[in-house]
């Protein structure tokens, strides 16, 4: 990624991230739209009885950014959009250093919380500038921004999980 | 490579190897890295297909689910798309080449495609739509599920290892880096092999031509020696002939001299040509039963006068009770001690010069003698090499004196060949003392032996035999002549080997002396002719003997093959040649060849 792509993107982090910022200090909306993500485990601001849900509409309103970016699952540059997952870690006042993201069937990986800042990880659920589906690894896809060499080496091929639907705090 | 220094060339090689095992660690490295990938890939790819497996399953499921009203048609879609990305994924893997997992995957996609428009249409699905769906899709996951088995068993494991594994490139890389580093290790040793065997040859040739060169000089010295031998045999003859006739005293004293220079010239000649014999490895010990007790008693004879000369003592020790008749060469033993008293005489000035011999039967069995003196001694660095040919030491020992240089190297070859040992204690100051050891055997003392001894002992034997003198040179037989005429000899000649062939075919004699080499028919040739015409008329030929300067030790060994009894080297002396036609003839009308002495070859 180049310099100035990364600057970009840092200065529209920024600019996104204040009504953010804003809306993770109050309680969260209740979704109207079909819910696509739930947040469980050590958070501090919820929504339901189990957790904190999401519609696309509350996820649009997040941290949501674009990116250009390299997978390994996929042939050429990529564009990516959605919330960042700090924003959305924010939004549910995540307390706690693992985090469980499990998929529509029921696979599931540990993201250490550290790598959403680290690293911008997205919930991506755009590509190339339409809604992912299911079939194309929608609703939430979690997309570290790599370049293509970096995405040659496979760092975070483990943590990309693909229909992502809950993610717990532990 | 040459260029180089060895050292730097094992550095270099020393380098090669570490290469190659550096290599040869990475490289495993390596290999365990791409074993690793490559069970990880396969584990992958068998949980893709796995996954699609059981997606397709559980789409069923879902599909059961709606048909019976648990499931809404939201639920039904999602498990659709889900399997819809699991057969993306699995087609990822680019099953081409494998038709059992081709063939129902791509049925799958074609299957999803259809579906697709209905499942998503905009009319609600029908339960017939339901089980029409679940229907079709059961026979591909069946097939499918059946193929990935057959495809994934041990046979094809190899297959899949190959076509998953993704550094081949940097292995390749590795192993000819590795076959480059042998290679280069192949060549150095190949080098080093071809410039060793280079390095021998040169060797090789130089010490042919080192050899070349002693053998020459060897030849050259015989030569010489005979060139020398053969004039001198006139000289000290005729010297000896004329001192037997009435000479006035100041003739008397020239002939001394005359005799004595001869005397020197012919042992120096002889102790040159014993070195060019040792150098040349041609030492021959002859081994015969003698007196020990004659030849200490002859050296002690021999050097007192000149001993006394110089004020010194000259002392012969021996043990109480007669010494052991010894076998052995006798005339190589003689050699041995002459040398060495010789030498002790020569370089004591004042003092004492002791001969102790003993015949040792316990510690170390077999002939001893020390000599002794109080000389000037040795200084200990020098005396190992005082037995070296040519040594410095021999030289600065022996200036000012009349010496020859070569009595002790000859003395220690003597001792080896006779494989005794020669050894010296000595300080410088102090004296020096050669002490010899000889392993030879005790000898019973037998009758023939007391008569044989008697015989030489008496001096002027009256022989009463007919001898046939064979010599081109008229010098040489009249010398022969001179020294057989007052022992009642009746004396034939001959100028030639076929005028000797010619006398002996009338005339019956006791003993031929044969000169080799003659003009026309020489002195071999006309013996082998003899012996066959002697056996032709059933006749015991006369004994042969061989009177030459050609004494090599391989021409005497020739010429008692063609049937020689024995070889006398000119200038003969008279005692020997009365004794040995003595003794060829009192054996020749017993056992013949009994009498020529036993040779053997010196070890080195």
């Amino acid at each position: 990624m180049s310099q100035s792509r990364r600057l970009f993107l840092q200065v529209l982090a920024l600019g996104l991230l204040l009504p953010a910022v804003m809306s993770a200090a109050s309680p969260l909306p209740t979704p109207t739209g079909q819910v696509l993500l739930h947040v469980t485990g050590n958070i501090a601001i919820t929504n339901s009885e189990q957790g904190a849900a999401f519609d696309r509409a509350m996820l649009q309103d997040l941290d949501w950014v674009e990116v250009e970016t390299y997978t390994a699952f996929t042939e050429g540059p990529q564009r990516f959009a959605g919330p960042t997952l700090a924003s959305v870690l924010a939004a549910v006042g995540a307390q706690g250093d693992i985090l469980r993201a499990t998929a529509i069937n029921d696979y599931s990986v540990q993201i250490p919380v550290v790598h959403a800042s680290a690293h911008d990880v997205l919930l991506a659920m755009d590509m190339n500038g339409r809604q992912m589906r299911v079939r194309d690894k929608g609703p939430i896809w979690v997309v570290y921004p790599m370049t293509q060499l970096e995405a040659e080496a496979h760092p975070f091929d483990g943590q990309m999980i693909w229909q992502l639907t809950q993610i717990r705090i532990d | 490579m040459l260029a180089l220094t060895s050292f730097k060339r094992s550095l270099l090689a020393i380098c090669l190897c570490l290469a190659l095992l550096i290599s040869m660690v990475a490289h495993r490295a390596s290999l365990r890295e791409v074993e690793h990938q490559v069970v990880f890939s396969i584990s992958v790819t068998m949980w893709k297909v796995s996954e699609l497996v059981f997606e397709a399953q559980r789409f069923t499921t879902a599909l059961a689910d709606r048909l019976s009203g648990q499931a809404g048609l939201a639920d039904v879609q999602t498990r659709f798309d889900v399997l819809w990305s699991r057969i993306d994924v699995v087609e990822a893997l680019e099953f081409q080449e494998t038709p059992l997992i081709a063939d129902p995957l791509n049925d799958m996609i074609a299957w999803r495609a259809r579906w697709d428009v209905e499942l998503f249409g905009d009319t609600p699905l029908t339960d017939a739509q339901v089980i029409a769906m679940r229907q079709s899709l059961a026979p591909l996951i069946v097939a499918l599920r059946s193929g990935w088995v057959a495809e994934f068993d041990t046979a094809h494991f190899g297959t899949w290892a190959q076509a998953t594994s993704t550094t081949q490139a940097g292995i390749a890389r590795q192993e000819w880096m590795i076959a480059g580093l042998l290679a280069l290790i192949i060549a150095y040793l190949a080098a080093e092999v071809y410039f060793a065997s280079v390095a021998t040859r040169r060797e090789r040739a130089l010490r042919d031509a080192a050899d070349r060169a002693n053998r020459s000089k060897s030849d050259f010295i015989a030569n010489v020696s005979h060139e020398i031998r053969t004039p001198l045999n006139g000289i000290i003859n005729m010297a000896a002939h004329l001192s037997d006739h009435p000479l006035s005293r100041e003739q008397r004293d020239c002939l001394a001299v005359i005799e004595d220079a001869g005397d020197l010239l012919l042992s120096t000649i002889n102790d040159v040509l014993d070195l060019s014999k040792i150098e040349a490895g041609q030492f021959v010990i002859e081994t015969s039963v003698f007196d020990p007790m004659r030849g200490l008693r002859l050296a002690r004879d021999l050097y007192r006068d000149a001993a006394r000369d110089k004020g010194l003592i000259l002392d012969l020790e021996l043990p109480q009770g007669p010494l052991p008749k010894l076998e052995g060469d006798e005339r190589r033993v003689r050699q041995v001690v002459h040398n060495l008293v010789s030498n002790a005489v020569k370089f004591t000035k004042t003092g004492r010069v002791a001969i102790r011999a003993w015949y040792d039967t316990d510690t170390q069995p077999g002939f001893h003698i020390h000599i002794s003196d109080t000389g000037p001694g040795i200084p200990a660095e020098a005396q190992a090499r005082v037995f070296e040919p040519f040594a410095q030491e021999v030289d600065r020992l022996q200036r000012g004196t009349s010496g020859k240089g070569l009595g002790l190297p000859i003395t220690r070859a003597l001792c080896d060949a006779m494989r005794g040992t020669v050894a010296l204690d000595s300080m410088a100051g102090q004296g020096s003392r050669f002490m010899i050891f000889l392993p030879l055997n005790r000898v019973e003392v037998t009758l023939s032996d007391r008569r044989a001894r008697t015989a030489s002992d008496t001096g002027a034997p009256h022989l009463g035999l007919r001898v046939l003198i064979t010599d081109d040179n008229a010098t040489n037989r009249f010398v022969l002549r001179k020294l057989l005429d007052k022992h009642g000899v009746e004396i034939h000649e001959a100028a030639s080997g076929r005028e000797a062939l010619e006398l002996l075919a009338e005339t019956r004699v006791d003993v031929v002396l044969m000169d080799i080499q003659m003009p026309g028919l020489d002195g071999m040739e006309a013996t082998v002719r003899l012996i066959e015409a002697e056996a032709l008329a059933a006749r015991t030929p006369p004994p042969v003997i061989g009177v030459t300067a050609n004494v090599l030790p391989e021409q005497v060994a020739q010429y008692k093959d063609i049937g020689m009894v024995a070889v006398l080297a000119k200038p003969v002396a008279k005692p020997l040649l009365l004794n040995t036609i003595s003794a060829v003839t009192s054996t020749a009308t017993a056992t013949r060849g009994d009498v020529a002495p036993q040779t053997q070859r010196a070890a080195g």
